[in-house]
């Protein structure tokens, strides 16, 4: 599966599909495959920790940035090419590890807004952030936007001494 | 007995948690928190006099005030997985909810639903250089390119990636590329055909 991946490896050998060759993938010395196998070990780190693990936010955007080159080799390919469905073939698989990379981070984050955030806190200026800026939006915004509904629904209708959020009391 | 309301609520929650969403109760939230107002007072009235010196009366009060947490507890445990089966949802069904759900939902639970879907969006814009990645596609690892699927209604016309229209009537199937379809797919419109 791996070898399949490097688009220019394979351009050049068969010297059909399209000329152009990146070199988008060299900036960090690694090869796409090399970028992938990274990405597949963090996605199944994340799939199968309990916690929030440091964000790779770099092999994503590199793996998406190779995705799209791809897509835009394969557009100015023969149509009837045997080679291009099994690179859109590849495309769809690297797209779902990417996709559910993402989503397992997401629902993590959902779940542990504010412990995430406050780990986030203390790691926000060394060189393994917790979460990437995006997601750090996500995060806030999403906790803002729940204690805002728990309050507007339920907390601010309550006695005094209960009408706050105690994180402490309500972890389980 | 104390509390009972409250955790009425979360087992009817329990009840339906299915795949469903019940409807929001209101009447008894409002009931659950007009108890724990009557215990607040009861205990404002009594804490004075414990205040006195009238010792016995300390654990009636504290009885109250447990009563009262497990209230706040209950009834914040029945609202907060309410949010999250509206967030399943979400993923399910793409950012328009089957009217039958937005019926049960109230107000404020429109209101919070608009806000995630407007967070997950700027969220999913921001991922790959051109527009953004749908984190909502690709939920299954992919097993082949095409599938195969039937219509389970009238459609209409629906343009695929190269540019081919195809008319999509009821019971007519077509070999289309899994990724055009995955979402018509999700939304009952196509039925996936496993041979």
């Amino acid at each position: 599966m791996a070898e399949e991946l490097d688009v220019s490896d394979i351009l050049q050998e068969e010297n059909t599909i399209n000329e152009d060759e990146e070199d988008d993938d060299d900036e960090e010395a690694m090869t796409a495959p090399e970028v992938l196998q990274k990405l597949e070990e963090a996605w199944l780190n994340e799939k199968f920790a309990p916690e929030l693990l440091p964000v790779k936010s770099n092999l994503v955007e590199c793996m998406l940035a190779q995705i799209n080159a791809m897509e835009t080799n394969i557009e100015n390919a023969k149509k009837a090419d045997l080679r291009v469905s099994i690179h859109r073939m590849e495309i769809d698989r690297i797209r779902f590890v990417v996709s559910s990379y993402l989503r397992h981070r997401l629902a993590k984050i959902e779940k542990f807004t504010s412990h995430v955030l406050q780990e986030e806190e203390k790691r926000r200026d060394t060189d393994a952030p917790l979460l990437s800026d995006a997601e750090l939006e996500f995060a806030k915004g999403y906790e803002a936007n729940m204690k805002n509904h728990l309050a507007s629904t339920a907390l601010r209708h309550m006695p005094t001494n209960a009408a706050t959020f105690n994180d402490k009391e309500m972890c389980k | 007995m104390l509390a009972e309301k409250a955790l009425d609520l979360v087992r009817e929650l329990q009840r339906s948690l299915d795949g469903t969403l019940p409807p929001y109760n209101e009447d008894k939230i409002r009931q659950v928190l007009e108890e724990m107002q009557t215990l607040f007072d009861q205990n404002k009235d009594k804490a004075q006099f414990a205040a006195e010196g009238q010792t016995h009366l300390l654990s009636a009060i504290q009885l109250r005030h447990a009563a009262i947490r497990r209230n706040k507890r209950c009834l914040l445990a029945y609202l907060y997985n309410r949010l999250d089966q509206i967030k399943k949802m979400r993923w399910e069904y793409s950012s328009v909810l089957p009217s039958d759900v937005k019926y049960n939902m109230c107000e404020q639970e429109v209101q919070w639903f608009n806000q995630y879907n407007r967070l997950l969006a700027n969220y999913m814009r921001t991922l790959g250089d051109n527009g953004g990645l749908d984190l909502t596609q690709d939920m299954k690892p992919p097993k082949a390119l095409y599938v195969l699927v039937r219509c389970l209604v009238d459609h209409g016309e629906f343009e695929t990636q190269d540019g081919t229209t195809i008319l999509l009537k009821k019971n007519s199937q077509h070999y289309l590329m899994r990724a055009e379809c995955e979402n018509l797919i999700r939304q009952g419109i196509l039925e996936h055909i496993v041979q």
